[in-house]
């Protein structure tokens, strides 16, 4: 014992001496790791950037003024302007110019690409390459908007933008059914509010990816009973199909309310036409097929009929999408970062659907009435 | 559970507390055996019987064979366990493809017990073991049913033998810190191989395999490379995860992968692809069968025996038939090709370890078929087919090189990350982070969870 209790005693405190070395390297060594990765993290983690109430579209956008980072199957960063315009930053002046309102949900909105080659740039190039007057696109369109958030802001930006038409791009029909009121509580809302703030934006994207499920958006719930469950190597299926039943609730929900009331509503909310786009996922890449052909021809046939009666503009560009693959070779839809063929529309299809819908519009009376309605004022 | 979700991490937490507060030995084991069994009922409650039904019967066999010196005795006790065994394994893994390849149809839609493959094996071996008396049989059920049923190897493997396993649980093992350090580490490498690797390379594979026409020639390609980058990485990673959660709780698991894709012969491949399972095959299949002492073609015999079985023990399909042929074919050939070594045995291996993963993963035959002619450039329209590179998948790709590459090198000690270096901070900091952040995206099952 006596032998032994120096070495006892010079061998603890080399133990403390070494674990105080080594925890004192890993608190800076962590530090050192956290900053790097808070460097490098704009290149792959997204930005979470406050929303802020609009008072002229009375919905809640981003902040004017910040800069948005898309970092899932597009990667781009788009400057939000005024009224949360998606990649514009100015207003046009309202009186030398044709202004069309371009609405849509993040189809129309266009995050995964850059600011010159979102849909509304793209259409506003195309129309004033066509035509001798000046056109300005405004692009009102925020991810998860459908009819119902649209018909709220009609009659306030008509009146207060001094928009001259509305142009919505459509990529499912579903978008127009009438459901009850609800304001589009985007799911980054609460985050952003809370913690946007004074936490980097990777700390909340860990947060959410923490806390959320994927497959559904909710939060999390932790199983901790006795299975069954389907099979350990059926559970992703278990939950693409929950995924999928909950599709289906929201198409049965959505026959409820009709299209046709979605669209009566949008024509009662606007003074100025209205023209829809209608670009469903075509070419579609589902497991070994391609599809070119429209995945519900009648449902499309009867909102196109339903739009003459209304007298809203109806455009499907579906086959000129299929046309500029057949021919190009270049997909609509889809990303390489993502899959090609379904997702968020790209850069190619933001030029084709620009192309077939500008030779459209250009042809319609509005365009000439304002530069007439100019002219007539000078 | 998978050690993916959530809930693992929940339930490892509350697991490896209590277990370093049991400070007996009885207190210990039968804490871990009820955490197991709870592990398992988590799948599915029901199978926790066929789990308790194999333990007990060869719990009782062991003894039996053990007790008695009689050797048809001793046989006939042997040939009891090999029945339950294989018997529980071909009803619930094969009838149903037995059955559609005598062209019936399936009377029972049978749900396959997670993990039956690998503690079917683990059992058999402990009988065979004391049959040939290399090990004694365990006189506590209790402890032989914590062997059969723990769960970090429970569901995947690595499959352990009772001669490591058991003498581990003759007493509470010592707290190392050194020891938890490595498990933490361990585990923290095998998330990364699984979500950062093996998941970003499954996106691709599952689109490509899922309709190899619609893609271009390259694109199949890039699939077929990312699936091979996809099943070690998600296997190794899985295998890496469960010897670091053991390593947590105190006990060691032996090895299971060497870098296989850096092997230059194709014998050298089976000796560094899921050790356990090939050594197990080795001990109790190919030498039993004569092994390489009786004669050439015996030998290749064995070889093509060996390696078909185990195709068939990685699934009921014929696809893994045609892997496990495809393996024995070309270790035979192989023979005559010894001389090669160094980058053109590599080449040659690589060669067939790639063919061999297409019919490893093809859903049919005929998808496999599809694969190769599209690999070749043949068959079907070439005009619109979809050239897809996807950056992530590149990137994981490239990942895969450079870690290899670097195993190689002075940089392996490195990538021990041991606690004392400057360095193993800031790369843990940044993996934790990376993880977090691109982590949980959905679930992805381990792809051995379906053997």
């Amino acid at each position: 014992m006596r032998i032994n209790r120096p070495e006892k005693v010079r061998l603890h405190s080399k133990t403390v001496t070494k674990w105080w070395t080594v925890g004192r390297t890993w608190w800076m060594g962590a530090a050192i790791g956290t900053g790097l990765f808070w460097m490098a993290s704009p290149w792959f983690v997204r930005s979470y950037v406050a929303r802020v109430q609009d008072a002229v579209r009375g919905v809640s956008v981003l902040q004017p003024g910040s800069t948005y980072r898309w970092r899932a199957e597009g990667y781009a960063s788009t400057r939000v302007g005024p009224h949360g315009m998606m990649g514009r930053t100015s207003l046009p002046d309202t009186d030398a110019s044709t202004i069309i309102a371009l609405w849509g949900d993040s189809q129309a909105e266009g995050v995964c690409v850059a600011d010159d080659l979102k849909l509304w740039s793209r259409l506003q190039a195309s129309l004033r390459r066509r035509i001798e007057t000046r056109v300005d696109v405004l692009p009102l369109a925020r991810s998860g908007d459908d009819a119902a958030d649209w018909s709220r802001q009609l009659a306030a930006v008509e009146a207060q933008l001094s928009v001259d038409a509305h142009v919505v791009l459509l990529t499912d029909l579903q978008d127009l059914a009438e459901e009850p009121p609800q304001s589009n509580t985007n799911a980054d809302g609460v985050f952003t509010s809370v913690f946007v703030h004074w936490l980097p934006n990777f700390v909340v994207h860990a947060f959410r990816r923490v806390i959320d499920d994927p497959a559904t958006g909710a939060r999390r719930r932790l199983r901790f009973s006795f299975g069954p469950v389907a099979s350990l190597g059926h559970e992703a299926s278990t939950l693409s199909l929950a995924s999928t039943s909950q599709l289906d609730d929201v198409d049965s929900d959505a026959g409820h309310g009709t299209i046709d009331a979605g669209l009566r509503r949008l024509v009662r909310s606007a003074d100025r036409p209205i023209f829809i786009v209608h670009a469903a996922n075509r070419p579609l890449v589902m497991g070994n097929q391609i599809h070119v052909d429209d995945g519900d021809p009648e449902s499309s046939r009867t909102t196109a009929d339903q739009c003459r009666v209304l007298d809203i503009g109806w455009l499907d560009v579906g086959s000129d999408l299929v046309a500029a693959w057949q021919s190009d070779g270049v997909m609509a839809f889809g990303f390489h970062h993502g899959r090609l063929g379904s997702g968020h529309l790209n850069a190619n299809g933001y030029e084709v659907i620009a192309e077939s819908a500008a030779n459209w519009l250009a042809s319609q009376s509005f365009l000439r009435e304002k530069a007439f309605r100019r002219s007539g004022a000078n | 559970m998978n050690f993916t979700q959530p809930e693992f991490w929940v339930f490892l937490i509350v697991v490896v507390t209590i277990t370093w507060r049991c400070r007996t030995v009885s207190g210990r084991h039968t804490w871990l055996l009820l955490a197991s069994y709870y592990f398992y009922a988590h799948w599915d409650i029901r199978f926790t019987a066929l789990l308790a039904f194999s333990s007990g019967v060869d719990f009782a066999v062991g003894l039996a064979i053990d007790r008695s010196h009689d050797p048809r005795r001793r046989r006939a006790w042997l040939m009891v366990s090999v029945c339950s065994n294989l018997g529980v394994l071909a009803f619930f893994k094969y009838f149903n493809f037995f059955v559609a390849t005598i062209g019936s149809e399936a009377p029972w839609n049978i749900i396959l017990p997670v993990g039956i493959s690998f503690f079917t094996f683990q059992t058999l071996s402990y009988t065979i073991d004391v049959y040939r008396r290399r090990i004694k049989a365990c006189d506590n059920l209790r402890d032989f049913a914590l062997y059969v049923a723990f769960f970090p190897q429970l569901v995947a493997g690595p499959i352990v033998r009772a001669s490591a396993f058991l003498p581990q649980l003759r007493r509470v093992p010592d707290f190392s810190r050194r020891r938890f350090y490595g498990g933490f580490q361990q585990i923290l490498r095998g998330l990364a191989k699984k979500v950062l690797i093996a998941d970003r390379l499954a996106e691709t594979v599952d689109v490509v395999f899922a309709g190899p026409d619609l893609y271009a020639s390259s694109t199949v390609w890039l699939a077929v490379l990312a699936f091979a980058g996809q099943i070690y990485y998600d296997f190794s990673g899985y295998t890496d995860i469960a010897v670091g959660v053991a390593k947590l709780l105190g006990y060691r698991f032996p090895v299971n992968f060497r870098h296989p894709y850096l092997a230059t012969s194709l014998s050298g491949f089976w000796q560094r692809w899921h050790i356990t399972l090939s050594s197990w095959l080795r001990d109790y299949l190919y030498i039993p069968l004569g092994g390489s002492r009786r004669g050439v073609w015996i030998t290749r015999r064995n070889w093509m025996l060996t390696m078909t079985l185990g195709g068939l023990w990685h699934g009921a399909a014929m696809t893994f038939v045609v892997w496990g042929v495809w393996h024995g074919l070309a270790l035979v050939i192989s023979g005559w090709f010894r001389r090669w070594r160094g980058l053109l045995g590599w080449m040659g291996t690589m060669a067939v370890v790639l063919l061999g993963w297409i019919f490893f993963r093809a859903d049919s035959l005929q998808a496999a078929e599809m694969i190769l002619f599209r690999m070749m450039e043949l068959g079907g329209e070439q005009g619109t087919r979809l050239t897809w590179w996807p950056p992530l998948t590149l990137a994981a790709l490239a990942v895969m090189v450079i870690e290899h590459l670097a195993w190689k090198t002075r940089l392996r000690p490195a990538m021990r990350l041991r606690a004392d270096r400057w360095y193993s901070p800031v790369v843990t900091v940044i993996l934790v982070w990376t993880l977090a952040v691109t982590a949980p995206v959905g679930y992805h099952p381990f792809v051995y969870f379906q053997f």
